[in-house]
């Protein structure tokens, strides 16, 4: 099936009645992932300034209500989450979203917000006709035409979106569409999907992850490298795969909400404990935990790379400590 | 002439200050990922003096790192000073530091730069449309080498906003100053025209125009951490008992938390406009802080009120106060 690239307004209009829509909405120059409600579609971006770990794992997000004492405290869970649909979001974030499911659904603790979640969300990923300069999706197993971790990917292509429908769910949502759809022979698709698949990817040529061990945690380049850290969020917060968060209370009188936000292992106080001990003092020992993880300890423990290249730590991390970089120079210094 | 062209007597300068420990340390650039993104360095050793970049892109502020050395010898250290590459902004930013006595002065050994603005490399990618490898500031005009050959813009199209809108290109109180004599200087005014929009707006407007803003913050911050004037030790936006602010994202969080930011380095800020280039929300910051420098100049008749001195309204208590004490009895 294929969509006209004209029509997408009309059927993100049809979405919309039946689900919470987000899609990327252009904000004073950033492009985000937004809740829709009547705005004009960007259709110009490489990717959007904010992933979909944004709506699907989001910054702050209540837990539970109490209200009452000791002898009488009463608590409420919120309610369950709506139906959503998220167009517009990229394969490489798509595949960052599989690839933390397997972080939090998987094993014996399952996060049963993140899954009832991701439950009720389709995910409607675009697959991209250009890379940008920081993008490096092909050296981290991605691609830019990846199905994974989407319900539906649309290939763009002369004026039209090719559907593709990865799970069930996504054709669901296909099926909801089918009067703004026309039909479209399968080597049609496939055309369109491997136009999008053999975009070159230039920043990703010629990088290479393999070989990197846990012998790494003692090499002297991480005091070189993490003098310039500025122990701020960024890197963690624009990743569309750390998942890191913390619990807190938020209280007024004898009633309040026990909440989870965020949390980033580059800020100082992330391991602090309460005999005011700190495991990673330093930006040295923060800096190492960062990379380690993505370029280790995960793939050690789950087979494959935590990041995706989607490039966002990138463009911005102020003083240039990024991905990119830092692998660049582990090729040079192991 | 470029300031690369400055590179190498930059290089020689350190290295011969670090040989003959006149400095322990110095803070400056090295060659990062990309040519147009140089990134901040820390050397120790004269041997590596050769690792240093100076040229049109280094425009990461360094006064923060310069407070981590200080901090991390402590008072009173008998080290040798810590050595700084320095433009007008990080002049003010040092400035600040010595002012709310967190370096010493003569902790500090300053290699000033006479700038003529930073290149930001993401505009002059898009004005150049290709990678830009160079950059050479001139009069009025900004030369920028790609691949595929120069492409000439004009200063405001490609420089970061700092340099829009500053008036001090050159650090005060150098040890040494790098860069051509005579040079066009700044070609920015700080004239508060972006306050001055905002201003005019109604109140309703202006309640929607920040809303929009802090509701895309991340609470990352790194507007905090980058900032010469947030130089506390420990911060009371990190207090968890009382827990001022919490993690929240939620909008009266957000106000909290960039009411207090700001607040806190008014009359201190020295522009130099390091939280805004970092914020990774794209927020104006610097229009909360010039609204701050703007009335404080005009409340108080300061003509320039970024640049720290002996007289900052906000940052001493006046017996002849116009507006006096709370009561007569609280007058010490």
């Amino acid at each position: 099936m294929k969509l006209r690239m004209d029509d997408v307004a009309g059927a993100v209009e049809i979405l919309a009645q039946r689900a919470e829509v987000y899609a990327p909405i252009d904000e004073d120059g950033q492009v985000l992932l937004k809740r829709w409600q009547g705005e004009e579609l960007a259709t110009s971006y490489v990717n959007t300034d904010n992933s979909l770990k944004t709506i699907l794992y989001p910054q702050t997000q209540e837990i539970a209500r109490f209200e009452g004492g000791y002898e009488d405290m009463s608590v409420s869970k919120p309610p369950p989450p709506g139906e959503m649909v998220i167009f517009g979001g990229r394969p490489c974030d798509a595949l960052a979203l599989a690839r933390t499911a397997r972080v939090l659904t998987e094993g014996e603790f399952c996060d049963e917000d993140f899954r009832r979640r991701r439950e009720r969300t389709t995910v409607i990923t675009v697959a991209c006709e250009e890379a940008g300069p920081n993008c490096f999706c092909t050296a981290m197993v991605g691609s830019p035409a990846g199905t994974r971790g989407s319900d539906v990917v649309c290939y763009p292509l002369e004026g039209y979106f090719y559907l593709d429908p990865v799970t069930e769910r996504g054709a669901e949502v296909i099926s909801l569409l089918r009067d703004q759809l026309e039909d479209a022979p399968e080597d049609e698709v496939e055309r369109a999907r491997e136009r999008c698949g053999a975009i070159p990817v230039p920043a990703a040529d010629g990088l290479s992850v393999g070989g990197l061990g846990e012998d790494l945690f003692d090499h002297p380049y991480w005091s070189n490298v993490s003098g310039r850290c500025l122990s701020c969020g960024i890197c963690g917060y624009v990743c569309p795969s750390c998942y890191c968060f913390a619990i807190f209370d938020s209280t007024r009188g004898t009633s309040g909400r026990r909440m989870r936000g965020w949390d980033s292992c580059q800020f100082e106080n992330y391991l602090l404990m309460a005999a005011d001990h700190n495991p990673r003092p330093t930006s040295l020992e923060r800096v190492r935990q960062r990379f380690m993880h993505k370029l280790v300890y995960f793939p050690e423990e789950y087979g494959e790379m935590q990041c995706v290249g989607c490039g966002r730590c990138v463009e911005r991390c102020p003083v240039g400590l990024h991905m990119l970089a830092v692998i660049t120079d582990l090729e040079e210094v192991v | 002439m470029s300031l690369k062209s400055y590179e190498n007597a930059l290089r020689d300068e350190v290295r011969d200050l670090l040989q003959e420990e006149k400095i322990r340390t110095f803070v400056g650039y090295e060659a990062g990922y990309r040519p147009e993104s140089p990134v901040p360095v820390i050397i120790r050793e004269a041997g590596r003096a050769e690792e240093l970049v100076l040229d049109e892109f280094c425009g990461a502020g360094l006064t923060r790192y310069v407070l981590d050395e200080s901090t991390r010898a402590g008072v009173g250290s008998d080290m040798p000073p810590i050595g700084v590459l320095a433009r007008g902004c990080d002049g003010l930013g040092l400035a600040r530091l010595i002012r709310d006595n967190r370096v010493a002065e003569d902790d500090l050994y300053v290699i000033g730069v006479r700038c003529r603005g930073v290149v930001d490399p993401d505009r002059a990618r898009s004005v150049a449309g290709a990678a830009v490898l160079a950059a050479e500031i001139a009069e009025g005009e900004v030369v920028l080498t790609t691949a595929r050959g120069e492409v000439r813009c004009a200063p405001q199209d490609c420089l970061m906003d700092k340099c829009l809108t500053c008036e001090d290109p050159v650090p005060e109180g150098a040890q040494v100053l790098l860069g051509d004599e005579g040079a066009p200087g700044a070609v920015g005014r700080r004239d508060f025209a972006g306050v001055a929009e905002i201003e005019a707006l109604s109140p309703d407007e202006r309640y929607r125009f920040w809303a929009r803003q802090f509701e895309r913050c991340l609470r990352c911050f790194a507007c905090r951490n980058a900032c010469p004037a947030c130089s506390c030790v420990t911060c009371s936006l990190e207090d968890s008992d009382p827990e001022w602010l919490n993690r929240s994202t939620e909008l009266s969080e957000q106000f909290m938390f960039h009411f207090t930011r700001a607040f806190h380095v008014a009359g201190r800020c020295v522009g130099c406009g390091e939280c805004e280039r970092v914020c990774p929300a794209d927020i104006p910051l610097m229009l909360l802080n010039e609204k701050f420098m703007k009335d404080i100049g005009e409340l108080f008749g300061v003509t320039d009120p970024h640049i720290p001195s002996a007289v900052e309204p906000l940052g001493k208590f006046d017996p002849e106060d116009p507006e006096g004490w709370r009561g007569e009895d609280e007058r010490p």
